[in-house]
Order: structure tokens, then sequence, then C-alpha cells
């Protein structure tokens, strides 16, 4: 059941209000859309509502630092990550040949195959390894969670306690997906293919699902198993 | 820091260590603390909650890092800081509100031109919003988001149905978006 633009926009406020990341829902430039970036606007209007947490700048500094290493095994995780939100094309040409020709040959067996990939790792054994990329707190349940690292570009999603991965690349032709106008969709934005949370295609045309990726919760951080780089 | 500032530090013949040139390591923390605060306030005020605003001021400062840590112009980098903010904003309404079909002149979005570097105040900018507004719709929106009423306290205030005064909120953030991206620069 469509909720109304007007309850659309009420649960937003609320959610600015109460402090909390507001529901995500997608709006058409004349109804709502300029309506949420009012609200976004009004809701900074409190003398001291916009300061930033101490906590926050403290925590960027030291991430910022540990990225600035790049020689430490600390600092080389967060590198990579900033790596990764380089255009693709930079990363290409800054990343190591072997990791990205490990995750194109990967690439290339599923398209092969054609289906059936669930069960399919982007990263095998033996070519890959544990890396921190977001605190498990910052995922909220079901609302899937871009992330990069080095070769890697993937979705995070948390369902409960559990949070599963899966390859942001779309099978088709390799545009980076998006989050879905649908909840619990990733949706291409160059030739409309879309998948499910758990890389199952929902479009007829495109049936290769994506790739998923390890993952795993150490000590409340959200770990991936990416290519070596 | 210290160790790389002391790679680009020398002593010229009079003894003087030289100060680092454009281009060279500076010291990014100094930048980092110079500018995190209007930052973070730019971008705080274009997505109006804390867990958005904090995720979105660090993709910021990772994509920035090579430039805090060249020794350059501040005006230079604040630039930068305020176009990178300004994508990294626009790219959060598109990808999880669908808003690119709005006008790319709505204020909120589009503000600042020549004056690209001067961040206005959050709280000046939103009275001018509020400003705008005819009186039954300032209205609402003050006891919504200054007084911090609920949508029923705001009902009950108004002496209307708890549907009505999600309508009329409704109502007055688009006319506010309305007058916003005639009015604001």
């Amino acid at each position: 059941v469509r909720r109304e633009p007007a309850d659309q926009v009420a649960a937003y406020v609320d959610a600015l209000r109460d402090g909390r990341r507001p529901p995500r829902f997608p709006t058409d430039a004349d109804e709502s859309g300029g309506a949420l970036r009012a609200a976004a606007a009004l809701n900074a209007a409190l003398p001291g509502a916009d300061a930033p947490r101490r906590e926050f700048v403290e925590g960027l500094r030291q991430r910022l630092a540990q990225a600035a290493v790049p020689t430490s095994s600390a600092g080389s995780v967060t590198r990579r990550r900033l790596l990764g939100q380089l255009a693709l094309p930079a990363v290409a040409a800054l990343v190591g040949a072997a990791a990205a020709t490990a995750v194109r040959s990967v690439l290339d067996h599923l398209l092969a195959r054609g289906g059936d990939a669930a069960d399919t790792q982007l990263v095998p054994d033996g070519v890959g390894h544990w890396t921190a990329v977001i605190p498990l707190i910052s995922l909220s349940p079901g609302q899937p969670r871009y992330f990069a690292s080095g070769a890697i570009q993937g979705f995070l999603i948390r369902q409960g306690a559990d949070v599963s991965a899966v390859s942001a690349i779309c099978t088709h032709l390799g545009c980076v997906l998006r989050n879905g106008k649908l909840p619990g969709r990733l949706d291409c934005p160059c030739h409309g293919a879309s998948f499910t949370l758990l890389g199952e295609p929902l479009n007829p045309e495109y049936t290769t699902p994506l790739p998923g990726l390890r993952t795993r919760v150490n000590d409340g951080t959200v770990e991936v198993f990416v290519a070596d780089v | 820091v210290g160790a790389e500032a002391g790679r680009i530090e020398h002593a010229d013949e009079r003894g003087r260590a030289c100060p680092p040139a454009a281009g060279l390591v500076g010291d990014w923390e100094a930048a980092y603390r110079e500018n995190l605060g209007w930052v973070y306030r730019l971008i705080y005020g274009r997505v109006g909650n804390r867990p958005d605003a904090e995720d979105l001021t660090e993709d910021v400062f990772l994509r920035a890092l090579p430039r805090l840590r060249l020794a350059g112009a501040p005006e230079a980098l604040r630039a930068y800081l305020t176009a990178t903010s300004r994508a990294v904003v626009a790219d959060y309404w598109r990808r999880h509100y669908d808003a690119d079909d709005l006008p790319s002149e709505l204020a909120f979005a589009a503000e600042g031109g020549a004056s690209a570097t001067a961040v206005e105040d959050n709280t000046r900018r939103a009275n001018r919003l509020l400003a705008l507004l005819p009186d039954h719709y300032r209205r609402v929106l003050e006891l919504r988001f200054l007084s911090g009423c609920s949508v029923r306290e705001t009902a009950k205030t108004l002496q209307i149905s708890v549907s009505h005064a999600k309508v009329l909120q409704h109502r007055a953030l688009r006319r506010a978006a309305e007058l916003g991206a005639r009015e604001l620069p």
C-alpha cells in the first residue's frame, strides 16, 4: 500500500526531529522532493543543532591519520577505502593489476556460467584478506550500504544480527549499482537491470546473479573478505 | 606529521626555516581543524540530521585528504571542500530520494555561485525561509521545527485534525521549497 505523500513527509520530519537517520523513499520533484530539502534546512534552525559532536571530530581525525600513513597495515585499509571512492578508471589505474585480474577472472567465470551464482563468492580463498569496512552500528537493518575497498565495490546488508554483502557491479556490463527506487532492490542506472539484496536478478533480460562477498563482524566492526591489492 | 614537516623545511643561508611552499606537504591536521566545522554545518543544513551529516562529512574529508596534505592557499582548499560537499550532498539526494529531476536552481542545492566559499549560517538561512511563508504555513513549521511539537501536539494547538496537520505541514514545506528556490541566492 502506497503511503500518502503527507504521511511520508511527516515520518521524515519525525526522524529529523528525533535526530535519527530519516527513512529513504522515492519522491517526485513536484510532490515532495523540495519539501524534504526544506525540512532538512529547517531542522538546522535551532542554534547549535548543527555543531559536530566532539567524538565525531576526534574519531574522524584518527581515521584520517590512519589514511595519511600508507605504510602501516591499519592505514592501508583506509587507503584502499580511499581508493575505492575514486572513479573506477582511476582505481583501475592505481590498484595492482594482479588483483584486478583476479576479480575480472571471477566475473568472467560467472558471466560464462550465466546464473546460479548466489553461492559463488567474488573473492575466493587464497587471493584475499579480511578488511574492516564500517562499524556495525552504522548499518540500518534492511538498508543496503555501499562500500568500496581496493578493487572491490559492494553493498552491505544487515538483517538482524547478520550482515551479508553482494558485489555492487552489475553483471550485465559493469555499471555500479545503486539503491533501488523500491526498497529491497539494487538497480543498475545503465540498462535497467535490478537485483534483490541477495543478488538475485529480478529482470528476465539480465539473468546473472550478483556474486556474494564473505562478511564477518569483528569486535563491532563489519569486515569483508576482499581481493589482495 | 612532524617528521613530514621536517622533510620539507630546510634552513636557508640565513639559518631560518623556509615555510612550506605550495604543493609541498603541509600540516593536514591544522587544515582539518580549520575546515571541519564549517563543512559539517554546511552539510548538516542540507541533510538535517546527524547520522547522515557525519557520513557525508567523512566522505568529503576522505576525498579531500590528499589536498589537506598539500600546503597551499587556504581559499583554494575552501573552494575545493565547498564544491566536494555540494557534490556529495547532491549525490545523497539522488541516491536516496530520487530527486535528480529537481530543478538545479533549487536554492538548497545550487546556492553560492560567485560567493561559493561563503557559507551562510544555518539559523539565519532557516529563519529567512520561514519569513517567506504566509502566516498559517509559517505557524505549523515553527511548531514542528522550533517548538519541537509532534504532529499530534501541533494539531491540538492549531485545533485541527492530525491528518489535516500532516497535509498542512506537507504543503507548507512544499511552499517553502518553491519560495526558497526563487528568493534565496
